[in-house]
């Protein structure tokens, strides 16, 4: 049971003392805290107010590897849920923000799993690229949409864990230590998927960006 | 990877001016494209989660009330049996004691289409 001692200030006692220490330096953090603590005592506004400071984030991790577009609200619901039954097993060794983010990759990649999707290794690096850059006819497509359009649907083929670590440091602005939190990557893993990706999207968008300049 | 493709894509990155290439432009393409929200969630999305929370706690009661339930009618018909000296000798009895399986699978049976009932309905209602 936590316990208020006095108007801005809360107890932790059931907390190691570095987490204290990092509570008490990190506003974030002690925000987290009082917010958890809120929800653990049964505060139902306490939880609806995570939900709306979390849902973008889920919002963007379940919306960039989950394509059906009925799946996806019912995922981001089952993401909350979850968070909702474990919320004290949460041991503010990371940002709440870091955790309810871990649970929705773990969420979605399930997801893939059980729908029987392909979660494909990281491809070769050549025979990837070579592939990659040569599957459509670059015309074609921009006689029809917009280049941000067709970039946009390049991201959603490549890998999944690709698609994670993009979304987590360009929409959400993680840094590789917090990304490496979520996906259980090492932090040069996730520097080197980054940069990679960028790279593959990259080459791919010259071959029609080269055709704009023909035409 | 190539060193120059780092150094521009840190460059891009950190909003420093890059020359006019189509290596450039493409990455700066890129850049753009990946700031965007792959997905948006409705606007009472909150509303639906609490109602989905609500539903689960009193599913939880339902069930609770359904096992103590069954377990007092299991029990009161074992103990009622036991008092009338009751055989299963008679008519349909007489069939079903010779297949001890076929009762339990009944049981079972309409268990689970309960459950299955409860769950789909529940979470189709939820969701409207």
């Amino acid at each position: 049971m936590v316990r208020h001692s006095g108007a801005g200030s809360v107890k932790f006692p059931y907390l190691p003392a570095t987490s204290r220490i990092i509570a008490v330096s990190n506003p974030k953090m002690t925000e987290d805290r009082a917010l958890v603590c809120r929800i653990i005592e049964g505060d139902r506004q306490a939880f609806r107010l995570l939900i709306r400071q979390n849902e973008r984030l889920v919002a963007h991790m379940v919306g960039r590897l989950i394509d059906r577009d009925e799946d996806r609200e019912e995922l981001c619901q089952d993401v909350f849920l979850r968070v909702y039954e474990k919320i004290g097993e949460f041991n503010f060794q990371s940002k709440l923000s870091t955790w309810i983010a871990t649970i929705a990759y773990r969420h979605s990649i399930n997801h893939l799993r059980k729908k029987k999707i392909e979660l494909s290794d990281i491809p070769e690096e050549e025979s990837f690229t070579a592939h990659f850059i040569s599957e459509d006819n670059p015309e074609e497509a921009l006689a029809d949409q917009e280049m941000e359009a067709i970039t946009l649907k390049l991201i959603n083929l490549l890998p999944a864990q690709y698609k994670t670590v993009l979304t987590l440091y360009h929409v959400d602005g993680m840094n590789y230590n917090e990304i490496g939190e979520v996906t259980g990557m090492p932090e040069g893993t996730v520097k080197n998927y980054l940069f990679r990706a960028r790279n593959l999207l990259k080459e791919k968008v010259k071959t029609y960006l080269g055709k704009e300049e023909v035409l | 990877m190539n060193p120059a493709d780092e150094e521009l894509q840190r460059n891009i990155e950190k909003g420093h001016r890059i020359d006019d290439s189509l290596n450039s432009r493409a990455y700066q393409k890129v850049f753009d494209a990946l700031k965007k929200e792959p997905y948006h969630l409705p606007s009472h999305f909150a509303d639906r989660v609490m109602r989905r929370i609500d539903a689960q706690g009193s599913l939880s009661k339902d069930y609770f009330w359904f096992g103590l339930g069954l377990f007092t009618l299991i029990a009161g018909a074992c103990v009622a049996a036991l008092l009338a000296n009751f055989k299963l000798d008679f008519g349909t009895f007489k069939f079903v004691s010779g297949y001890p399986g076929l009762f339990l699978f009944g049981v079972t049976f309409i268990a689970l289409i309960h459950y299955v009932d409860k769950r789909f309905l529940s979470r189709m209602i939820h969701n409207r």
